[in-house]
């Protein structure tokens, strides 16, 4: 369908990772807090994000290295959750996080009041990414091009539009999102992208996800422009038009899609 | 152009693929040395074999020289790779100085007119001297565990580590503090070579005909060196206390290092202690015995790695590479590979291993989940496509210091 209104065209692009040692290492809680407090804020970024990147299945108990290794190797239970259930979505800034995760360790410490050292080899070592961002070939200026360049990209640039864009721009939405709703106008799809917890899904099956809303966008269209090139003087154009008749699509579209 | 890497696209993807193509175009004027001391055997020279053909394919014109040296060089290289590793072996002023002139003799033969020089662990260490001759990046590429060296040696290896631009380390917890930049890229398995392509059935039914290995009943595997440090004994009694609940058979497999008299000593031990028990198998497998290493993974029910120490441990890689549900001890770059409950079991003690072991004979659709994480964790982080992508990254970061994002538009 043509825009009427001007589109700034969507690039997708590609963040591929390399990972830095900082050489820093917490053999205990106060220390994993003290070198938190002072480290570069890229550092925070790999160890509560890396998981989303590097492991495509979901590890449902501990999406972030500090949650990991404050339950299993110091066996510090509790704090280990706390740290594992943070929603990353609500943490608009590296900044924020780092807070949360320092006020969850020194609350934990505070009311413990132990400190248990890890045996030797056992660190916590601090690792920082640094991300190589590269543009892909593809470039779409509607929702059907939006669509097949999906389908077609490497799983780290949806991490790089849907996880990386939010971080970089202290922001709440996505870049799909946004693009989508700066340009296209479709509230609807913007919101729904939005509504995925890519946190929560291996990045392929983010991917699945979002092709779906759009593939039921299409649908939605097809069946518009069917129904309004029916004239309402015929029976036919009557009944497609009746609400009757729309639920009907409805219904059948949700069969279509696996009852979502 | 592009032959031979386009065969990894199959599986990695195609997109995945594309990236490294346009990280390289980046590089495509570039030269690059790679030096290591060994052209066969070993890991490096493997890595190498693979990697270098692959770099020249994108476009990035590679050379590899291996060092030259005699018998009282390498016994020398050899005291430093224990010292690395923790045994206290001092290194002389004379023993110093003959490491030193061999690198300098070395330096003479080669030249040093690339963009980017690869100095694969210590043994050319030294090559740092020509840095102020040449235009050229250095990296010192470290594969082994420097994290609790004997101290003296270290300090000496370590006067040259920081000349260099930047320095590799194939796990976090492998490196040191050091003034220069470090990065983590871990080390990798070709899913193409005879060691981890797939098999014809016929072909596993073939080897296990021939060791008298009974299909239908579960089969435990470890394969490695017979060293102590892969704790081959502890495999035995793990399989031992296994046997008693469920049945099984164990085969454990590997070479011996005729050079190291510790890996002499233990074989018969191993030998000794698998006596009488038909179900234990102990197979001997000489060099270039990468398709039989396959089969027996691949005909595996359950991978142990019970090791003592480890490396990064390429034989799990390949291990999570087939699906094969793995149970391994928490040392080296183990627990990079196995996730617990995720993409295997760690373990801790022989008893562990044992206890895991049989529940997962007893859970087969679990053991089934694990292989099966297990797989696409290797198929993204641990193929030689990653290596070669990471390495890309790496020269293409040494243009940006202090930068955690470089947009290359």
């Amino acid at each position: 369908m043509a825009q009427s209104r001007k589109v700034t065209p969507f690039r997708f692009y590609t963040s591929v990772p390399l990972v830095e040692l900082t050489g820093q290492k917490a053999k205990n809680l106060k220390e994993l807090k003290e070198i938190i407090e002072a480290i570069d804020g890229s550092s925070i970024y790999f160890h509560t994000h890396h998981y989303v990147r590097e492991h495509h299945f979901f590890s449902e108990e501990y999406p972030s290295d500090f949650a990991y290794w404050v339950a299993e190797v110091l066996q510090e239970k509790p704090l280990g959750e706390k740290l594992a259930i943070l929603d990353l979505r609500n943490f608009p800034t590296i900044r924020s996080l780092r807070e949360k995760i320092l006020e969850l360790i020194q609350d934990y410490l505070d009311k413990s009041g132990r400190i248990r050292d890890v045996q030797p080899g056992l660190e916590f070592h601090f690792c920082k990414t640094v991300s190589v961002i590269i543009s892909t070939p593809y470039q779409t200026s509607d929702l059907s091009e939006f669509r097949k360049a999906l389908e077609k990209v490497d799983i780290h640039s949806l991490y790089y539009h849907l996880m990386e864009y939010r971080i970089r721009e202290s922001g709440e939405s996505n870049d799909f999102s946004t693009w989508i709703r700066d340009n296209l106008e479709k509230e609807n799809i913007a919101k729904a992208i939005e509504d995925l917890d890519p946190y929560f899904y291996p990045l392929e099956e983010t991917r699945e996800k979002i092709l779906k809303i759009l593939a039921r966008e299409r649908y939605f269209e097809r069946v518009k422009e069917k129904i309004s090139s029916y004239s309402t003087a015929t029976e036919v154009g009557k009944f497609l038009k009746s609400k009757k008749a729309f639920n009907r699509f409805k219904d059948g579209f949700q069969r279509l899609m696996g009852g979502e | 152009m592009y032959k031979r890497i386009l065969e990894y696209g199959k599986v990695i993807g195609q997109q995945t693929l594309e990236t490294i193509f346009r990280i390289a175009e980046r590089l495509s004027d570039k030269k690059v040395k790679m030096v290591n001391s060994t052209a066969v055997g070993g890991g490096v020279a493997e890595i190498l074999n693979r990697l270098v053909p692959l770099l020249n394919e994108l476009g990035i014109e590679t050379h590899w020289e291996v060092i030259k040296g005699n018998e009282e060089f390498f016994n020398i290289t050899k005291t430093i790779h224990n010292s690395l590793h923790g045994k206290e072996e001092p290194l002389t002023p004379q023993m110093k100085e003959i490491f030193l002139e061999f690198n300098r003799a070395n330096a003479e033969l080669m030249s040093f007119n690339e963009d980017y020089i690869f100095i694969h662990d210590p043994q050319p260490i030294a090559l740092i001297e020509e840095r102020n001759n040449h235009k050229a990046r250095w990296i010192w590429r470290c594969h082994i565990d420097v994290s609790s060296p004997f101290e003296p040696v270290w300090d000496f290896i370590k006067s040259y580590v920081e000349e260099y631009d930047v320095s590799i380390f194939s796990a976090p917890s492998f490196a040191r503090e050091l003034k220069i930049p470090q990065y983590q890229i871990a080390p990798s398995i070709d899913p193409l070579s005879q060691k981890n392509r797939e098999v014809h059935p016929r072909e596993i039914e073939n080897v296990l005909e021939r060791y008298q290995i009974d299909p239908e009943r579960s089969i435990i595997t470890q394969v490695s060196r017979f060293d102590k440090l892969k704790d081959p004994l502890g495999v035995i009694e793990t399989y031992k206390l296994v046997k008693k609940a469920t049945d099984c058979q164990l085969i454990l497999a590997g070479g011996t290092a005729t050079d190291d008299p510790e890996s002499v000593e233990i074989l018969p031990q191993v030998l000794s202690r698998a006596e009488g028990d038909p179900d234990i198998h102990i197979i001997e497998l000489p060099p270039n015995s990468d398709l039989e290493v396959n089969i027996l993974q691949r005909a595996s029910t359950i991978i142990l790695q019970k090791s003592l120490k480890e490396g990064f441990a390429l034989t799990v890689t390949e291990a999570l590479w087939k699906k094969k549900p793995v149970v391994a001890s928490a040392v080296g770059g183990i627990p990079l590979q196995v996730i617990h409950n995720y993409t295997g079991l760690l373990v801790h003690s022989i008893e562990g291993a044992a206890f895991k072991i049989r529940y997962l004979l007893n859970n087969p659709a679990l053991a089934k989940r694990l292989g099966e994480n297990g797989y696409q964790h290797v198929r993204h982080n641990f193929l030689i496509t990653r290596h070669l992508r990471d390495y890309l990254l790496l020269l293409i970061a040494l243009d940006f210091p202090n930068q955690h994002i470089i947009n290359l538009g």
